[in-house]
């Protein structure tokens, strides 16, 4: 498994604290009861941020996006599970020529109507091969990445999802991610 | 998710329609966007603005030098409301 490179000081406090709120956030979960489930949720915070400059123009860049709109393609890519109680912290790694239209939607807790009607509006892979056509990024990346954003189990989506991705862009050569949360 | 890619030495830049959220965990740079939750890039279709939030976008990585900065974008939902549970969503709702 790739390593956490960001700050991970805060992961064990945070597995802590979320093993106290779990026990009384489950029932409420249970019952769609988000809105008091999360008022006691450990929120991560962070005062600091980690900081690449920009190696060079964003025109000679290869650019990679991450969505969280739990993207996957039927029939090849397991479905998220949308549905389980500390949602679901994996990934799909989706070529930059999917066809957005055949995309399926595995974040059960956003209204799908908008994406699904044009894909772009939360995974902009055609206006990005618009933009490097137009010389205005150097490269699409060939690999792209989706979550799905409900997740409450927030350190392992840093400690084992995060990593993983990030790897996955750097042996692909890029440059700039995109990260579009839905 | 965004911190840790740009740890690994890519340059990240993030939407948010949920200014309050977002400089909770502080990402490197974000761009802040008026769309209701669901749709980060504004009405299904709308081609043009699309691409001028993507162009915004990307150039905001030349621009924002601080760790931690935010460009705000100044364009509208121009579509009915997107009903969520019920209830439309406005700028600034998230669940």
């Amino acid at each position: 498994m790739p390593p956490v490179k960001s700050d991970a000081r805060w992961l064990a406090e945070f597995r802590s604290q979320y093993a106290a709120w779990w026990p009384e956030a489950e029932p409420l979960i249970a019952q769609h009861q988000y809105g008091p489930a999360f008022k006691t949720y450990p929120w991560p915070t962070f005062a600091e941020t980690p900081w690449t400059p920009l190696g060079k123009p964003v025109a000679q860049s290869t650019v990679a996006v991450v969505t969280t709109g739990g993207l996957y393609r039927p029939g090849i890519d397991p479905p998220f599970g949308g549905e389980a109680p500390e949602g679901d912290w994996g990934f799909r790694a989706l070529p930059r020529d999917v066809d957005l239209s055949g995309l399926a939607i595995g974040h059960p807790h956003f209204a799908h109507e908008v994406a699904e009607a044009d894909m772009n509006t939360i995974f902009p892979l055609r206006r990005l091969a618009e933009l490097e056509a137009a010389g205005v990024i150097g490269r699409l990346a060939p690999t792209h990445y989706s979550t799905m954003g409900y997740v409450t189990r927030a350190a392992d989506l840093a400690a084992e999802t995060a990593p993983a991705i990030a790897a996955g862009m750097k042996a692909e050569g890029v440059d700039v991610a995109l990260v579009i949360p839905v | 998710m965004q911190r840790e890619i740009e740890a690994w030495g890519i340059s990240t830049i993030s939407l948010s329609n949920n200014p309050a959220a977002t400089a909770r965990v502080n990402p490197p740079r974000w761009v802040h966007v008026r769309f209701p939750r669901g749709s980060m890039l504004g009405e299904p279709g709308n081609r043009d603005k699309q691409l001028a939030v993507l162009r915004e976008t990307l150039a905001a990585l030349e621009t924002i030098r601080e760790p931690g900065g935010h460009v705000s974008l100044p364009y509208r939902w121009e579509a009915p409301p997107v009903m969520w549970r019920g209830k439309p969503l406005v700028e600034g709702s998230y669940t």
